[in-house]
């Protein structure tokens, strides 16, 4: 007997929707088949799959003639077809969804992807913003970073040679670049929260946090305060309803620079430039044992929601620090993103008879996904086994953060995965940095291999 | 809403003569537009092949169930025929109908209704409801088999 689930879908949403799940339910009940059948019909969706019946189910049947989004079934079995088909002969369907059914390495990839783009979408409130302001700043800093890395590679001093391609790689990638990081920063947090007035007062703030030397801290509080300050301004200045067209040009972007401009520069400026020069000299005094505890925390976060808001902390942490030219934890941070699902792919490797061969399959997408440092490729083994898949995926990614940590590795670039290895200079120690990902990868793998039922084992203790 | 609470005996065609599905929906129409349901007979059947023209609503084991959503149509409405001869009507598994419902919904159709059609599109999908259908030898048997099998899912 094999678990079922299914939805139906049809362009009206009247009659084939529930003459699809019927038959699809008559059918398993003729070939003694337990089904759940979703419908998603003009009067709503109705009986409604839940997540629990989702891990549960074998495969999975979408009998639809309108476009179903199949995210939710990450990294289970799926058979597509029509309505038509399902009405015509619901055993026929069953039979041939349960012989045919795969999990393709890269349906899995793209299912990965709506995960992390519905992940994006509910995002809310602070977070939201914070995140805004981050996605902007991230293809920046890692052109950025990478021009600095290639001046590195004609010589650590080449760039102060003028004229030479070292200056100029330099000039775009320091000079430049890493300039705008928190003034773009601050610019899209206010942004995110007051729409286009806040970008004035956000950019501007943002940029003196950097003159100021306050860094990406100062460029947060820069952002957040713009933003909320514009909203509040918008709903307090009452204009004549002929002046209401200077509000946009002229009364918000006045005010509200005027406003944060002179906060950052007489009240928040300098303390906030103490608390970050306070933390990039503890980080990069940090040694040893410290440097490995920071590591160990930093690399557990990035695994525990593997993409979350406490994977995205640890990873706005490490990304703000590159404004500070401090690299040590952006290095630990990618490199502890990397080993779930690389981790997860090698335990389908090693241990064969643990996984089904849809997990197999799985497995390979999963290692493309680790090494491009997209920690998301580990959710649908996760959510599949969660007790047993997070603690190890966590132990892995803190051992991968300490060592990084501890071998002082370096990492300029803020995303790229195993890419950005090869680059001259882009990663500081790089045989160590290898060694780090490696060793996370092979925990990983051996808790997961240690602590999963093989499959047999696994159909015997089902209740 | 119940299946059975939205037909009637009056909107039962039995051992209909016809040969074409045309004329099936033209003779169902008229019950519906002699019951006032639909208000422009002529305008609610361009509606229901414009339907057709989607994709056949001939859903298999002889059964169709030709629809629209017209603004010809004043209050949901549903009527049913059994013809004498299996009629093409490009089923999905190339079967002849001989068992026809014909819906009529207004532009605006609630939900309670909507629920109600699905209920009885589940119901095709048994055996045991379409043999009732063929079986029954009278409006009222026919109305039985709808309520009995409906109380039956409903459980």
């Amino acid at each position: 007997m094999s678990k079922i689930v299914a939805v139906t879908a049809c362009p009206t949403g009247i009659a084939h929707t529930y003459m699809a799940a019927e038959s699809l339910k008559v059918g398993a009940q003729k070939l003694g088949h337990e089904i759940k059948v979703e419908t998603m019909g003009s009067s709503g969706v109705e009986n409604q799959l839940t997540e629990g019946d989702i891990a549960q189910a074998d495969i999975v049947i979408i009998a639809a003639d309108t476009n179903v989004d199949t995210s939710r079934f990450a990294g289970k079995p799926v058979y597509t077809t029509s309505t038509g088909m399902a009405i015509k002969d619901g055993a026929a369907v069953i039979k041939e969804a349960l012989k045919s059914a795969t999990v393709t390495a890269e349906r899995y990839i793209s299912e990965t992807k709506e995960i992390s783009a519905r992940r994006s979408a509910q995002r809310t409130g602070v977070y939201k913003h914070l995140m805004t302001g981050v996605s902007h700043i991230i293809p920046i800093v890692v052109a950025g970073g990478i021009c600095i890395a290639l001046s590195f590679a004609f010589g650590i001093h080449a760039a102060e040679e003028e004229g030479s391609l070292a200056a100029a790689l330099m000039q775009i990638g320091g000079g430049a670049a890493f300039a705008l990081m928190v003034p773009v920063l601050a610019g899209y947090i206010a942004y995110s929260i007051a729409d286009r007035p806040g970008l004035a007062p956000g950019l501007i703030g943002g940029m003196l946090a950097n003159q100021i030397g306050a860094g990406f801290l100062g460029g947060l509080a820069a952002g957040f305060i713009a933003g909320y300050l514009v909203l509040w301004l918008k709903k307090s200045i009452k204009l004549p309803k002929s002046l209401e067209g200077l509000m946009p040009v002229l009364v918000l972007p006045l005010f509200s620079t005027l406003i944060v401009g002179l906060l950052m520069v007489y009240v928040i400026g300098t303390p906030v430039k103490s608390a970050m020069d306070w933390l990039t000299e503890g980080l990069k005094s940090m040694s040893g044992a410290n440097a490995a505890i920071l590591g160990l925390l930093l690399g557990a976060m990035m695994a525990l929601d593997m993409g979350g808001p406490v994977n995205k902390a640890a990873y706005t942490f490490a990304v703000g620090l590159l404004a500070s030219n401090t690299f040590e934890p952006m290095a630990a941070v990618m490199a502890a993103g990397m080993t779930p699902p690389l981790g997860i792919a090698l335990a389908t490797f090693m241990a064969k008879n643990k996984f089904t061969p849809e997990e197999h399959e799985a497995g390979k997408a999963a290692a493309v996904l680790g090494i491009s440092f997209i920690t998301e490729g580990a959710i649908p083994f996760a959510a599949a086994d969660p007790l047993r898949v997070i603690p190890s995926i966590m132990a892995g990614s803190a051992v991968t953060g300490a060592l990084s940590m501890y071998f002082r590795c370096t990492l300029r670039a803020p995303h790229g995965g195993i890419f950005v290895l090869p680059i001259p200079n882009a990663v500081g120690n790089l045989g160590f940095y290898v060694i780090a990902i490696l060793v996370g990868t092979i925990i990983t793998a051996l808790l997961v291999t240690i602590l999963k039922p093989s499959l047999a084992q696994a159909k015997t203790n089902m209740p | 809403m119940r299946v059975s609470e939205l037909l009637s005996e009056d909107r039962i065609l039995l051992d209909l003569d016809a040969s074409t599905k045309e004329e099936v929906w033209y003779a169902m129409a008229s019950v519906l537009y002699e019951a006032g349901v639909v208000t422009d007979l002529e305008a609610y059947l361009k509606d229901v092949e414009a339907r057709e023209k989607m994709g056949t609503t001939g859903v298999g084991h002889g059964v169709a169930i030709p629809h629209a959503k017209s603004s010809a149509v004043k209050s949901p409405g549903l009527a049913m025929a059994r013809t004498k001869k299996g009629i093409d009507v490009s089923s999905l598994d190339g079967s002849l109908a001989d068992i026809f419902f014909l819906i009529a919904a207004p532009l605006d159709a609630d939900k309670v209704y909507l629920q109600a059609l699905s209920k009885l599109a589940r119901l095709l999908m048994h055996d045991s409801f379409r043999d009732g259908l063929r079986s029954a030898g009278e409006s009222k048997e026919i109305l039985r088999v709808i309520a009995s099998l409906e109380e039956e899912m409903d459980k």
